[in-house]
């Protein structure tokens, strides 16, 4: 071989060394979790679990529709155990899709309220974000907030931001929208509400709140988990975005405030059924429950009984009851209105 | 042999490839005509060739422009700036759009309250969207051009330095020389490291979705996870696959018969460089001014942020990815490299049209978004799987082992290997095989003692620019990974982009840039005579 290339082939050599290495060994008990969250604190709670319990989670974190490809081609011969998505119309897809099976325990049942689970028990929620109004405090009032509905009227021209239909996020309001009051009025409501933004969509509900408080906008869609995001950034101009805009939590005359979850279900071809449905009664229980809220700035289950000063600060709210599971079966209907009103 | 083993290695490329090119040939679904009805492809379509265009142009003034200046120019600090100038690609598309937000904050938003109160709300939203396209280009210009930088120092290193001292005899300026000397000669290069920029900006995703840039990738994504349609998804993929192969074939068809040889048998550089006060400070400004647009404004913004960042991570944690990101991406890179050198081989042995689509086939997968990549591997696998008697080909390919995913990398990243060794070969006249061939060495033989010799160039250029694609490689290694795999790329796109803590985030980012870095450096130095003018 040619001289020059000797290192870089011995390093070649090192670097399988390493591959064997990185490859999982199977252990007795284990769950394997599919999961679209990939955020630090759920690793944190995931040790948690395994400490509690002595059940080793290995973890793949990809986006809940490449993860379904990936159980789908898997089959029944996938290694995953629970499939975990940041909004309840990706748990409705994946029960559609038939990778799912009913997962039912007392612990469960006790622990999640009824419309935070599907029907039939595939899959179950474990935190709560609401979608609220996030308003300028320099130029608009509380009271000249209502409801989403509100923002389709011309007295917002100009003054509205909000980010890409492609998000998950605005396609389950809408939908939500469409539930209470039907298709061809939240259709008017889209393309309103298009015909009102300052710019169009672009970047996430962070940019949002941003543009608000540099003035582009008044008024921005946006998850209160982004302010508290926001709030505790160890930045110094982050936290001067929140000081100069305010939470409002629309509808709260009506229907109440439109909320998603993030979830979980047992997959089908589970090979590890009992310690998936462990880990779904963990997140589900007092002790992950009390930590989302600090650490990822999601509601949990029980809304109005958490203790977070930060969560407590935007004030109390009634949330909208609508069956979590009708936000996936109008989710089609949102993405149609989407496109034809011209929301990006 | 070589003929077949260059077929084997094309088709497992191309199996998943032709996933996407069949479904072109099913009935389109109703979504489809639904989504065309709307007039979103004509968007798609607009939006993908301002930014191919802008962003090809920007790249290739900034990539030639540095490697001309580093190859012809003597100014003080040109052997720093000719390692450095590759840096920039070290740096994920998005990690740099989000070091240039201040940009968005700073400059943007300003003179967009200005722009409403001169010309109001509706001029302030068209001016905010012209504004995003021209930054989108900048940026992408800025982490990119290091493509066409790489080839083209290459290109330029294989001329003669006799050609270029003839050019300076006949009187010409080493600016025009740049025009009648090193374009001409460099081209098959240039064009090399153009058409991985152009695909690159075509499979962007990330940037796109940041400056609300609406592209054929934004389109896909769009039918995959709005519309849950996947087959219309494949199909819009196939279309922008069919453009991207119309681009190689025409490139392909325009190089034609005329063949530019490096005349290797007198390669030896410039044998003085000249020092004009003006040529020198213009070479030296020019890569300054770019190295700091680049790469040093963006790190300062990211050390900002990493100042805010660092108590709140475990730095100890975030450094342990390093070796293991590190290994895989030059392992994986070497595997693709040594596909590619069979394959460009095979396709200078056997002339032939077939040998030539075939390996043209296989640069697809570069064009195509990463995530396409992964249902195509994922449908053909499952297809394969389902029928064998036991289907562990999944555990196999991609819960015990990492083997599925290096075969999604080369789907992916068989053009950056390819497309340099191919211009690299065009460099070598054919008269060296046939005296070799003369002499009694068997294609084999010629292949050892002429052709990797003399590819070492090339070859260097294409494992610098695989191992970092790999190392930045986000959707596959996402997707594909065994489980509880964590890279480099991976933590900095967990902390930096799903959970938006910039701040956090930026530490990561900072560690994947300068492993990077240093990985350049090594493999630079790895080689003995490196890319020195």
């Amino acid at each position: 071989m040619n001289q020059p290339f000797r290192v870089p082939f011995s390093l070649a050599f090192l670097a399988i060394a390493a591959g064997f290495l990185l490859t999982n060994v199977a252990i007795a008990s284990e769950v394997n979790v599919y999961t679209h969250r990939h955020y630090e604190a759920d690793d944190a709670l995931y040790a948690k679990f395994t400490e509690q319990t002595g059940i080793k989670v290995n973890v793949v974190k990809a986006s809940a529709d490449a993860l379904l490809e990936r159980i789908k081609a898997e089959g029944k011969n996938s290694p995953a155990d629970v499939l975990i998505t940041a909004d309840a119309g990706r748990l409705v897809r994946a029960r559609a899709a038939g990778v799912l099976q009913p997962a039912t325990s007392a612990k469960l049942a006790a622990q999640v309220p009824q419309n935070m689970r599907d029907a039939d028990n595939y899959w179950c929620a474990f935190t709560v974000r609401a979608r609220v109004l996030i308003y300028s405090k320099q130029r608009v009032k509380p009271s000249e907030l209502d409801c989403y509905e509100d923002l389709a009227q011309s007295k917002w021209k100009g003054r509205i931001v909000a980010r890409s239909s492609s998000n998950i996020y605005n396609q389950s309001l809408l939908a939500s929208i469409v539930a209470a009051a039907g298709m061809e009025k939240a259709a008017g409501w889209a393309r309103a509400v298009r015909d009102n933004m300052a710019r169009p969509p672009e970047g996430s509900d962070r940019d949002q709140i941003r543009a608000v408080a540099a003035g582009i906008a008044d008024v921005a869609i946006a998850n209160t988990y982004y302010v508290g995001l926001l709030a505790n950034s160890p930045n110094p101009e982050d936290r001067a975005v929140v000081g100069k805009i305010g939470v409002f939590f629309p509808n709260q005359n009506g229907r109440g405030a439109h909320i998603n979850v993030s979830g979980g279900g047992v997959v089908k071809s589970a090979p590890n059924r009992n310690n998936a449905i462990k880990l779904l009664e963990f997140l589900t229980g007092p002790e992950a429950q009390a930590s989302f809220p600090v650490t990822t700035y999601e509601y949990p289950l029980d809304i109005s009984g958490t203790q977070s000063k930060l969560l407590r600060s935007w004030g109390e709210f009634k949330a909208d009851t609508l069956p979590l599971q009708t936000l996936g079966e109008k989710n089609a209907d949102a993405v149609r209105i989407f496109a034809r009103a011209g929301w990006k | 042999m070589w003929w077949i083993g260059a077929t084997f290695i094309a088709l497992l490329i191309a199996v998943p490839l032709a996933v996407v090119v069949v479904t072109l040939f099913e009935a389109p679904s109703d979504v489809w005509r639904e989504v065309v009805g709307y007039g979103v492809l004509g968007t798609y379509v607009k939006g993908t060739l301002i930014m191919l265009l802008g962003t090809g142009l920007l790249a290739s003034v900034f990539g030639i422009g540095a490697a001309w200046a580093v190859t012809v120019w003597e100014f003080p600090g040109r052997r720093f700036f000719s390692l450095a100038l590759m840096f920039p690609m070290a740096i994920p598309t998005y990690v740099e759009a989000y070091a240039y937000d201040f940009a968005k904050y700073e400059l943007r938003d300003p003179l967009m309250l200005w722009i409403r109160e001169r010309f109001g709300a509706e001029a302030m939203s068209d001016a905010n969207g012209i504004f995003n396209y021209v930054l989108a280009i900048f940026v992408m210009a800025l982490v990119l051009y290091p493509y066409i930088y790489i080839a083209a120092r290459i290109g330029f290193a294989e001329i003669s330095g006799a050609y270029i001292e003839n050019s300076r005899l006949l009187g010409r300026s080493l600016w025009r020389s740049l025009f009648s000397v090193g374009l001409p000669l460099a081209r098959p290069a240039i064009i090399g490291g153009l058409l991985l920029v152009l695909l690159e900006v075509m499979n962007e995703y990330g940037a796109m979705l940041h400056y609300g840039i609406e592209t054929l990738t934004i389109g896909i994504f769009n039918q995959w996870y709005d519309w849950k349609d996947t087959d219309s998804a494949i199909r819009l993929a196939g279309v922008a696959m069919l453009v991207v192969f119309a681009i190689i074939v025409a490139e392909m068809v325009l190089r034609g018969r005329s063949r530019f040889h490096a005349h290797h048998g007198a390669r030896r550089n410039l044998a003085e460089k000249p020092k004009t006060a003006f040529g020198t400070s213009m070479a030296f400004g020019f890569c300054a001014s770019l190295l700091f647009f680049a790469f040093l404004l963006p790190l300062w913004q990211l050390l900002k942020l990493a100042r805010y960042g660092i108590e709140k991570v475990q730095v100890g944690e975030l450094l342990q990815p390093v070796f293991g990101s590190l290994s895989m991406a030059v392992l994986a890179g070497l595997v693709i490299l040594i596909a590619a050198l069979f394959l460009a081989y095979a396709a200078r042995i056997f002339p032939g049209l077939a040998m030539q689509l075939l390996s043209k086939m296989c640069m697809l997968g570069y064009a195509l978004p990463g995530a396409v990549v992964v249902i195509a591997m994922l449908s053909s696998v499952a297809a394969i799987s389902g029928l064998m008697a036991d289907d562990a080909l999944t555990t196999i390919l991609f819960t015990a082992t990492p083997i599925g995913l290096v075969m999604a990398y080369a789907v992916r990243f068989m053009t950056p290997a390819l497309a340099p060794l191919e211009a690299g070969m065009a460099g070598i006249h054919r008269s060296m095989d046939e005296a070799s061939r003369i002499l009694g060495r068997s294609s084999w033989g010629s292949f050892f003692r002429i052709h990797l010799p003399l590819l070492r160039l090339p070859l260097l250029g294409a494992l610098i620019v695989l191992f970092v694609d790999i190392l930045k490689e986000l959707p596959l290694t996402l997707v594909l990974s065994p489980p509880n795999v964590e890279t480099l790329a991976t933590q900095t796109f967990g902390l930096m982009h799903k959970e938006e803590r910039l701040a956090e985030g930026s530490l990561p980012a900072l560690i994947l840039v300068l492993s990077g870095c240093a990985g350049v450096i090594i493999l630079h130095r790895l080689i003995r005579r490196p890319l020195r003018a």
